[in-house]
């Protein structure tokens, strides 16, 4: 697999890569395509990203769409931008930085890990763990990052995350965590600390 | 049209969330079916009901055999499959001698430029 370092400051129009790595600030103006795709630096691309594997330990500013297999997030991850409708599309994410999915965008994923901090309008999948971390600089950041519009999944594990509405069949509200709407179809754990407005659905409530 | 909500199609049909936007991630749910309506209790997603219900039992059907790239090829999402034309001339159909021009075409503007080409050739 041939390997392309990006170092120092450059634009480029967009393009394909087999395994590409950014450790300066690369603006790209086009789609941009690597089957891996690391970066310790800064990428701001104003279109569209595929890459099969995304390891982001800087940060990535992605205005268009974004799909990958497997994302893994150290640093700070955007997608989108404000008054858009964008997507984040993965098998797999791992996040113990920040994800921010801007405008009305849409976090789609198998298996959604989060132990920083992730923002969207909508995170859909399989199963979504978000637990907040609790160091004094993340949760100053938590003021303006954890908040999620709708979750829906099959599995859900939340600590410290404050959503509108949250679906799914079997959920786990953790500590300090605000909800407006919870529909659950299946087992419900919430822990005392939590609020939750209003709960709907067939389920089956078990003591935490 | 006739419409069905998402928590009645993930009763009726006994798929997951899981399942559901995998498969919207896998392009074998058209993201347009996905309908987003504000309701009583928020915003709800609604489907058109004969599409949405036909489309999960055939992917039901299909997996237990294929693979999901596979059944959207089987779906034809993303065939890539032959273009057949019936030509006419005064509403007569064209017999066509024995060497007949095979030309792959990508689209129906490439099928146009082509045939333009090889008239412009004889």
């Amino acid at each position: 697999m041939q390997k392309t370092d990006f170092d120092g400051i450059l634009s480029i129009a967009g393009g394909t890569y087999e395994h590409l790595t950014i450790d300066g600030i690369c603006n790209c103006s086009g789609n941009l395509s690597a089957q891996i795709l690391e970066i310790a630096g800064i990428l701001n691309c104003d279109k569209n990203l595929d890459a099969g594997t995304f390891d982001c330990d800087g940060i990535a500013n992605i205005k268009g769409n974004m799909r990958t297999e497997r994302i893994d997030v150290d640093g700070y991850l955007n997608v989108g931008r404000k008054l858009t409708s964008s997507k984040l599309e993965a098998n797999e994410i791992r996040c113990r930085g920040i994800i921010t999915c801007l405008g009305s965008g849409e976090i789609n994923a198998d298996l959604i890990d989060a132990e920083g901090y992730i923002n969207a309008s909508e995170i859909v999948g399989e199963k979504v763990i978000i637990k907040s971390q609790t160091s004094i600089l993340m949760k100053w950041l938590a003021s303006r990052f954890s908040k999620v519009g709708t979750i829906e999944a099959t599995t859900i594990e939340l600590t410290e995350v404050t959503a509108k509405v949250v679906n799914g069949h079997d959920i786990m509200i953790g500590e300090n965590c605000v909800i407006d709407k919870l529909d659950c179809s299946g087992r419900l754990v919430i822990h005392p600390t939590a609020t939750i407005k209003e709960i709907t659905g067939d389920h089956v409530r078990v003591t935490s | 049209m006739n419409e069905i909500s998402k928590k009645e199609l993930l009763e009726r049909t006994g798929i997951s969330y899981g399942q559901l936007y995998r498969w919207k991630r896998e392009r074998l749910i058209p993201e347009e079916w996905f309908v987003k309506r504000s309701a009583v209790t928020g915003q709800e997603t609604y489907f058109p009901k004969d599409q949405i219900l036909e489309r999960i039992e055939a992917i039901v059907d299909l997996k237990e055999d294929h693979s999901l790239e596979e059944i959207r090829g089987v779906l034809g999402s993303e065939v890539e499959g032959s273009l057949y034309l019936v030509i006419s001339h005064n509403d007569e159909p064209v017999t066509f001698s024995d060497d007949v021009t095979v030309i792959n075409v990508t689209s129906l503007s490439d099928l146009v430029a082509k045939i333009t080409t090889q008239k412009g050739d004889n």
